[in-house]
């Protein structure tokens, strides 16, 4: 029996600040399982934990996803460090392939452009929001939630 | 690999107590399958050609049956559409009528693949 490659990722954005630990993180297994958590405690707003199963199709679309950005190649050694306006944690495997990267937040293109390694920053910072991108509308079709 | 310093997920204590209640939508208790949602049933389509446009995919799936709903996004990396779409139909049969016919088709020159997004848990 051939066996499945091993598939996990997860991805968290976050900062500690005055209203208190704001994050915003999920997490795709092997088996399907989808997890995403929002903690925004502006203004009140409740914790958002959804947990929903995947259908291989779709993880297969991630992977490449991950393939095409070409991150698996990347190194985060010379990317900004992880600083009190917030962190970013983007771990996956797939197959032997297992990657780890954390960096600070990362406002906007220009700050990826002024980095030390615009072209591995950039793999990064696409593919990111690509895969936000997808796990938003997931979360949003399914559940009926607007995304913040 | 990072060199830097991971906060364990449990340690930090960002999921202790309510935090860590995952909600879900209710399924029955077989294993496996399709999995309904909110307002209805969510279909996977990858593949898509990035030049392909929401009309084009709505146009090719409406024959199925209503469709409640298409999401097509933007790609980022490319600038082009994303190469994947949901498209959603109130009705189950629709559904599984969109599968059967449509995945394994050629659309705009490309092969596509079509299944339900979401299963039941286990399997």
């Amino acid at each position: 029996m051939e066996r499945t490659p091993d598939f996990y990722l997860r991805y968290y954005i976050g900062h500690k600040g005055k209203f208190g630990h704001e994050f915003l993180e999920y997490e795709i297994t092997n088996e399907g399982r989808l997890r995403y958590a929002n903690n925004s405690n502006y203004r009140n707003e409740p914790l958002i934990r959804k947990e929903v199963y995947i259908n291989r199709i779709v993880i297969e679309e991630i992977k490449r996803l991950v393939n095409n950005s070409e991150v698996l190649s990347q190194d985060d050694s010379r990317w900004p460090e992880p600083n009190n306006v917030g962190r970013q944690e983007l771990e996956i495997v797939i197959g032997e392939e297992h990657v780890f990267f954390i960096t600070s937040k990362i406002g906007s293109f220009l700050d990826v452009q002024r980095s030390e390694d615009p072209e591995g920053l950039r793999s990064f910072f696409y593919l990111v929001q690509d895969i936000k991108c997808l796990v938003l509308t997931l979360m949003s079709m399914h559940f009926r939630i607007k995304p913040v | 690999m990072s060199t830097r310093k991971q906060i364990p997920m449990e340690e930090d204590g960002r999921y202790a107590g309510e935090a860590g209640n995952f909600v879900s939508l209710p399924s029955d208790n077989t294993e496996g399958g399709p999995l309904k949602s909110v307002e209805g049933w969510i279909l996977f389509v990858s593949g898509i050609h990035p030049e392909a446009q929401e009309d084009d995919i709505y146009e090719a799936f409406a024959d199925f049956g209503p469709i409640k709903d298409l999401q097509l996004n933007f790609n980022r990396r490319t600038g082009g559409s994303s190469t994947y779409a949901l498209v959603s139909y109130e009705n189950l049969d629709h559904a599984q009528a969109a599968i059967s016919d449509m995945n394994g088709r050629n659309f705009l020159g490309n092969i596509l693949n079509v299944d339900f997004a979401f299963k039941k848990p286990g399997k």
